[in-house]
């Protein structure tokens, strides 16, 4: 049994929007811990100060990563460090996007659990994605759980973090080196601080297109707050210091407060003070054609449209998780209601975005 | 009778129409009263339910022969309850103890009460209360607990209310009173009720472990008529929206009334919404602990209606002005789906919620958290009955389809063979009678020389057969004595 009371635990994308919040929540709740980073950039200063180590490393490299490990073992490894490919990029289907994803989400995490293996530490927290299944755009997931099957992911995030998690918790490094792991699957995180969220929907508002909703307006969506997401991940190393029901699982989490995908958008709109004098829903068939063509245009000008065939399917989807499992094994609960994380997000971004 | 608005509207919606002549002409109860076996007393006691009540007449009728009974008198003690609470000229000395003492004056079967004002519409029911206790003496012992119990709880709820100055003079103050209220007058009976199901063997005990449950029930049916009465409410001087909600928007109650807070008083109606219909998908959980027939419609009916009637008062501004209610074609559409299953009766929730879900406004504070509310509705149906698609089948889905396409197979073949014998019988019925027919004479070649011509109806005189015989003989035998002609050359 591992001592408690001074634990070293290591973060890796601790400099990250979830990273971060993690690591200020072990920094707050377990006071007598050894927090450690690894990240390609170093985090705020004032959490920097409380670090017992900030290693600066690209997990592109397995030398460097393996550089961060020679005179240190942790207890255990909350790994999270990876890269959302956002906007336009989310719907790329270029071979070098599709590389540079790869050698981050998925190299990267080899690098990072070889490394942890190799060092002697067996307990690790993944930060998965619900993307592994939803980045599958052409089905809807209705209240899916952990039997879904991944892998059948199309897009480079979701197809990145399914190949990462398998190879997290592939049974072979359990049996064979004794690794204790589990995966989480968050929903879209949204938060004070988040930069790809909040912006996308925000900027709609400047664009003119908050009048328009794509297919019936009936698909329903997930959504979570930072400080849930937190709070799963705490859960989970709890789990893994204890009784370890949570090793060799994967767990979709979210704010189990499914809702209507564009009501999320309009109520952020609300929050920024705008409010569409109309709403018209667009037929699917006919957005698709019309992205088509904005994408035929950017193609021509190079001016990026915030419509492409990928946001038209991405908008009409139905995709949200049953959470029941994590609820069972972590007892997860969140903390913070949609409605109320929704507004803590909008207040920091209302600063960050009207300037 | 029909008036000519009621005519314009049918004309315009004829799918209402359409559910009207529906459910008159195929609803079959599912049981039915047995009028031959019933004592005077039990005839009076349906009277007076149908006098009573407008909406639940008819479908406790309908019940099981086990509760028939047992739930027309608890609905009928409960209604005698009710009558002495709302009779404002009887005075609270008097009151009390009768509210508090009712489920013991519920054995006395000759007691009667003629102490209700002039103007109570049902003052009747207890003048003539000896016939409903003279009947509940009769019934079962554990359903006679049952009824006494809840009446016990619910008469010393009343009294406390009718006691309690403050509430005359304020109305509910906060939410947690609201509820607490919607407990003694609906969630009670919603508890009455389950016990009663389950003692009868109709619906599932484990209900019973869930009271959250049947809170629910009662609690979404009473919240949705106090939305909905709010006008009415208002002009009888009864106060039931909490202030603790409505001082949100306005600084005085009468002030929802006024044109000018047109828009704070749907903001306020909204958040009432909200707080009702974030118990629906405990409602469709509850329904699906129910085993027989007559029992699932007899919960689901006023459900369905409830939730419909919220989707009518939200967001429109004529509660605040006058009684509205769902059209006559509305409801015997819900009364048609809510007589079938439980999937069926998932459909029209969800149905209603994504109407309420289409009418929400961004400007609405509560805009976001209704929003969540429908999609709690719509997570919970899933759970019940997952929407398969092709990701979503089990692990084994690529066996699955195997087999399906091996069964197409199959199929296919099997219709096949059935052709085949069907050809074959039909062309060994033809040989027989054409051969019959042959036998017994039957002239083919002049039909067939007919059907040559053009004549494909038989002559509708005698003369026209003949004629048209010596036309065709005449043919015939020419043709005929050709090749005799032939033969005789040779």
């Amino acid at each position: 049994m591992i001592s408690r009371d001074n634990l070293r635990i290591l973060v890796t994308g601790g400099g990250g929007f979830l990273g971060r919040a993690i690591v200020q929540a072990l920094l707050t709740q377990h006071e007598t811990w050894r927090i450690s980073v690894l990240d390609l950039k170093p985090p705020d200063h004032d959490i920097l100060t409380r670090l017992e180590h900030f290693f600066q490393v690209d997990v592109r490299s397995a030398a460097s990563v393996n550089n961060a490990f020679v005179d240190y073992i942790p207890d255990l490894v909350i790994h999270t460090a990876g890269i959302i490919p956002a906007r336009q990029k989310r719907y790329s289907t270029r071979k070098e996007d599709w590389e540079h994803v790869r050698s981050i989400n998925v190299d990267g995490t080899r690098h990072i659990l070889d490394a942890t293996l190799a060092s002697g530490c067996k307990l690790f927290v993944y930060t998965s994605s619900c993307t592994v299944v939803i980045d599958d755009l052409n089905h809807d997931y209705y209240y899916m759980d952990e039997t879904v099957p991944i892998g059948l992911a199309n897009l480079h995030y979701g197809k990145s973090k399914g190949i990462a998690e398998s190879y997290v918790l592939d049974p072979r490094h359990a049996t064979e080196r004794g690794l204790v792991a589990c995966a989480l699957r968050p929903a879209t995180i949204i938060g004070p601080g988040d930069t790809a969220v909040m912006s996308l929907i925000h900027d709609l508002i400047a664009k003119g297109e908050t009048s328009f909703i794509v297919g019936n307006g009936d698909n329903i969506y997930d959504f979570m707050y930072i400080d849930n997401a937190v709070h799963a991940h705490l859960l989970a190393v709890e789990n893994l210091l204890t009784t370890r029901t949570a090793a060799g699982e994967a767990f979709f989490i979210s704010n189990c407060e499914p809702v209507y995908f564009w009501d999320v958008f309009a109520y952020i709109w609300a929050q920024f003070g705008h409010v569409p004098t109309f709403r018209v829903r667009i037929p699917m068939g006919l957005a698709w054609v019309a992205a088509l063509v904005a994408e035929a245009v950017t193609w021509v000008t190079g001016k990026p449209s915030t419509l492409d065939t990928g946001s038209v399917a991405d908008g009409v989807r139905t995709h949200f998780s049953n959470n029941e499992k994590a609820r069972r094994v972590l007892g997860y609960e969140p903390v913070v209601g949609l409605t109320e994380g929704v507004k803590l997000a909008c207040e920091v971004s209302i600063e960050t975005y009207e300037l | 009778m029909v008036s000519a608005t009621e005519l314009a509207y049918y004309a315009t919606h004829p799918t209402e129409l359409r559910s009207i002549i529906q459910w008159k002409t195929w609803h079959n109860p599912v049981h039915e009263r047995d009028e031959k076996k019933e004592s005077p007393e039990l005839k009076e006691c349906f009277r007076q339910l149908g006098l009573t009540s407008r909406s639940f007449a008819a479908v406790i009728q309908e019940l099981h022969p086990e509760l028939l009974v047992p739930v027309t008198l608890f609905y009928l003690v409960l209604r005698g309850l009710d009558t002495i609470e709302d009779d404002m000229t009887i005075a609270i000395e008097e009151k009390e103890p009768l509210l508090r003492n009712f489920h013991e004056i519920i054995d006395d079967e000759r007691w009667t009460y003629n102490g209700n004002g002039p103007h109570e519409k049902d003052r009747e029911l207890l003048v003539k209360f000896d016939n409903i206790t003279k009947e509940f003496v009769k019934i079962k012992e554990p359903y006679k607990v049952i009824i006494r119990d809840i009446a016990k709880r619910m008469g010393n709820g009343m009294a406390d209310y009718a006691k309690n100055q403050d509430l005359e003079a304020n109305g509910v103050r906060t939410i947690k009173d609201y509820e607490l209220y919607c407990h003694y007058v609906a969630g009670l009976v919603g508890e009455g009720l389950t016990r009663l199901f389950v003692e009868a063997k109709l619906a599932n005990p484990a209900l019973l472990q869930r009271p959250e449950l049947m809170e629910s029930m009662g609690q979404f049916l009473q919240q949705t008529n106090i939305i909905r009465d709010i006008r009415e409410d208002h002009e009888d001087k009864r106060y039931f929206w909490p202030k603790e909600v409505w001082s949100k928007y306005v600084p005085k109650f009468a002030d929802l009334f006024l044109p000018e807070n047109r828009e704070k008083a749907l903001h306020c109606q909204s958040e009432m919404i909200l707080i009702a219909l974030r118990r629906a998908d405990e409602c469709l959980f509850y329904m699906a602990g129910v085993k027989e027939q007559s029992v699932f419609n007899f919960v689901a009916i006023p459900q369905s209606m409830a939730i419909a009637t919220l989707e009518l008062c939200f967001q429109n501004y004529a509660m605040f002005e006058r009684n509205i209610k769902i059209t006559k074609g509305s409801a015997c559409q819900l009364m048609l789906e809510s007589t079938q299953n439980l999937q069926v009766v998932c459909d029209v929730f969800r149905r209603y919620a994504r109407k309420i879900h289409r009418k929400n406004s961004p400007r609405d504070p509560s805009f976001l958290e209704i929003s969540i509310a429908c999609g709690k509705i719509e997570r919970f149906i899933e759970s019940i009955f997952p929407t398969q698609t092709a990701r979503t089948l089990p692990r084994d889905a690529n066996g699955a389809i195997a087999r399906k396409k091996k069964e197409d197979e199959e199929t296919k073949w099997d219709m096949i063979y059935i052709m085949i014998a069907v050809l074959a019988v039909l062309a060994l019925i033809s040989f027989l009678m054409i051969g019959a027919a042959y036998l017994a004479g039957a002239r083919f070649d002049l039909a067939i020389s007919a059907l040559k011509k053009g004549n494909f109806f038989p002559p509708k005189n005698p003369q026209g057969v003949a004629s048209l015989a010596s036309q065709f003989e005449g043919v015939a035998s020419s043709s005929l004595a050709a090749p005799n002609a032939g033969h005789s050359e040779l």
